[in-house]
């Protein structure tokens, strides 16, 4: 027969196991940041695919890069690379523009539109084609598995449709850049002819 | 009467079962923690003073800054009438693997310089950074993960109160959800390093600015 | 017996649906346009509209509007007059016009106007630039002469507006779509919708 000071001792002995297994569990529940019921839903694709964002198509159409960019006259020079996508939007119900942008690599490194990268796009009529152009500066150690996203809305892209492109970079395409000129970026656009 | 036995400890033990119980746990508790490591400092030694040119770890940023000097002329613009800048050369880059913002790289990097003023000319109560990049002057309203930047970063002050030895203090970020929204962000400040850089005096004269 | 409570999970879960979807019938709702008036090309429409003025109360205004006409736009205002439109590929510049028959001193600053089309796609009159052309928003007053803005204040140098006037409001769209009606509105949920008449 265990006397009670031994109740006592294995409670507290099985309490403190507890403990310590929850406290372990607890690093594997998923914190805050994880969300996967709101996950975007990610349309994947190479350069030149139309991917349907359900409000819009969106195909990107060209990737480029240089050490120098220049918008609104002045030029803006990368420690890294500036890599330029230009794509293009057609919505399909209501006027729609891309206003969210970001680079991955599969480092887990993101890339999005803060510091001086920036994303030029307008309204496309339902129909029509808008040219729009989105430049980034990376490292150019992330080309080789550089994927930009595109999205409608810059400010949440819970359960929205995402297009995810992969750029198709190599590290031979990082010694090209470097020694390309200075990209002047053009204005967005409307229209079957990008500018 | 007959000699009493010696007591074993056994048996002490069972007499005193509270006592002994309490005691057990104890060890048991200093025992896991110890091997858990809980007696580490929980929260970060003060700020420590840094040589010019040493790079320090300002979560989630590393930055090193190498000199100071005051100017009437920074990037193309001219101070303020009565005014100047205090402009420190230094390198920047983020340790992090997402984007920061504008918000976290200026709440990085503050100075014990009085009567500081921001870029439009009001005065301001804490003085406030401007980091910008050397090679085209842009300003860095933010920056990306891998990319080493040169910058510049610029406070404005009173003429008259440019100081000789400028004390800048580096703070670093926690990486938590924001009390309001929930959203991940670098918040909470502290400061982890103070940089003491002397500062290349004004020029003698305020050069006449530019003609219209 | 105890078997019998399963059949309130039903109805319990019904429960939590609509409950959660309160958040749609507060937040979602009244931002959409579902409070339709709607009228044909030619004939005077009666349209009343409510708004919200700065201390948040509910104000109404009453006008007549009337759709004129859809036709391809050929000019738009540049810096020294009226140019000719370019045409650009893939893109068609409608001109709506609408003519309004309201009092001078209600407001009508800021109205959005869209082009429907056969297939339901709904192009909105925003300030856009197609190709060289720069093509303004909405404007439902005409130039230099409106009336009170929502505060009250009036916009310096303009005339008064008058009681009844004409306006063009050029939307661009894609060339592929036929425009079917016209939605003018202000602040959601009031939307008047004309539709054009066959051609």
């Amino acid at each position: 027969m265990a006397t009670r000071w031994q109740h006592v001792l294995g409670t507290g002995l099985l309490g403190l196991g507890l403990l310590a297994a929850g406290s372990w569990v607890q690093g594997w529940v998923p914190d805050d940041e994880d969300d996967p019921g709101a996950a975007p839903h990610l349309r994947r694709g190479a350069v030149g695919d139309a991917l349907d964002l359900r409000t819009a198509t969106v195909t990107v159409d060209e990737v480029l890069g240089s050490t120098r960019v220049e918008e609104f006259g002045s030029e803006l020079v990368s420690p890294g690379v500036w890599v330029v996508v230009r794509y293009t939007v057609v919505a399909s119900e209501e006027n729609t523009a891309i206003t969210f942008a970001e680079m991955r690599d599969d480092e887990g490194r993101v890339w999005g539109l803060e510091g001086r990268n920036s994303n030029d796009c307008v309204d496309s009529p339902p129909g029509l084609a808008a040219h729009c152009t989105v430049y980034v500066e990376v490292p150019p150690d992330a080309l080789p598995t550089l994927r930009v996203r595109l999205a409608r809305l810059s400010r949440d892209t819970r359960f929205d449709a995402v297009a995810e492109v992969d750029l198709g970079l190599t590290r031979a395409d990082a010694a090209t850049f470097a020694a390309a000129p200075t990209y002047v970026v053009p204005t967005a656009t409307l229209g079957d002819e990008p500018s | 009467m007959p000699p009493r036995e010696p007591t074993s400890p056994v048996a002490t033990l069972r007499a005193h079962p509270w006592l002994t119980s309490a005691v057990a746990g104890v060890a048991v508790v200093l025992v896991v923690v110890t091997a858990l490591g809980g007696w580490a400092r929980s929260t970060p030694e003060g700020a420590v003073s840094v040589a010019a040119g040493t790079p320090v770890e300002a979560t989630p940023f590393r930055i090193r800054l190498d000199e100071a000097a005051a100017t009437f002329v920074h990037d193309g613009r001219d101070a303020e009438p009565g005014l100047a800048f205090v402009v420190v050369e230094g390198r920047l880059e983020l340790e992090a693997p997402e984007s920061v913002g504008f918000t976290t790289v200026t709440g990085a990097i503050t100075a014990d310089l009085t009567s500081t003023y921001d870029q439009f000319g009001s005065p301001t109560e804490e003085p406030e950074a401007e980091v910008t990049v050397t090679a085209d002057g842009s300003t860095l309203l933010g920056i990306g993960p891998g990319l080493v930047y040169d910058v510049q970063v610029t406070f404005v002050v009173d003429e008259a109160s440019v100081p000789e030895r400028l004390t800048v203090t580096l703070l670093q970020h926690a990486r938590r959800a924001s009390a309001l929204d929930g959203e991940l962000g670098w918040f909470d400040a502290t400061p982890v390093a103070r940089v003491a850089l002397d500062v290349a005096p004004l020029p003698a004269t305020r050069p006449e600015p530019e003609g219209f | 017996m105890r078997w019998r409570w399963l059949l309130v999970l039903p109805v319990a879960l019904a429960l939590v649906l609509v409950a959660s979807a309160s958040r749609l019938q507060v937040f979602w709702w009244p931002e959409q346009l579902h409070d339709v008036t709607a009228g044909r090309q030619g004939e005077p429409l009666e349209v009343s509209d409510v708004w919200e003025d700065g201390d948040g109360d509910d104000r109404r205004r009453d006008l007549t509007v009337t759709l004129v006409e859809v036709r391809p736009a050929t000019e738009v205002e540049g810096f020294d007059g009226p140019e000719p439109l370019a045409p650009v590929a893939g893109s068609a510049v409608w001109e709506v016009v609408l003519r309004f028959e309201v009092e001078p001193e209600v407001p009508l600053a800021g109205c959005n106007v869209s082009l429907v089309d056969s297939r339901g796609r709904e192009a909105e009159a925003g300030g856009a630039t197609l190709g060289e052309a720069s093509i303004p928003g909405a404007d439902c007053e005409p130039e230099g002469r409106t009336g009170p803005q929502y505060d009250g204040s009036r916009i310096e140098g303009d005339r008064p507006r008058p009681p009844s006037y004409d306006v063009s409001v050029l939307v661009v769209t894609a060339d592929d779509g036929e425009p079917d009606r016209v939605r003018l509105w202000w602040e959601a949920p009031d939307v008047a919708e004309i539709s054009l008449s066959a051609s």
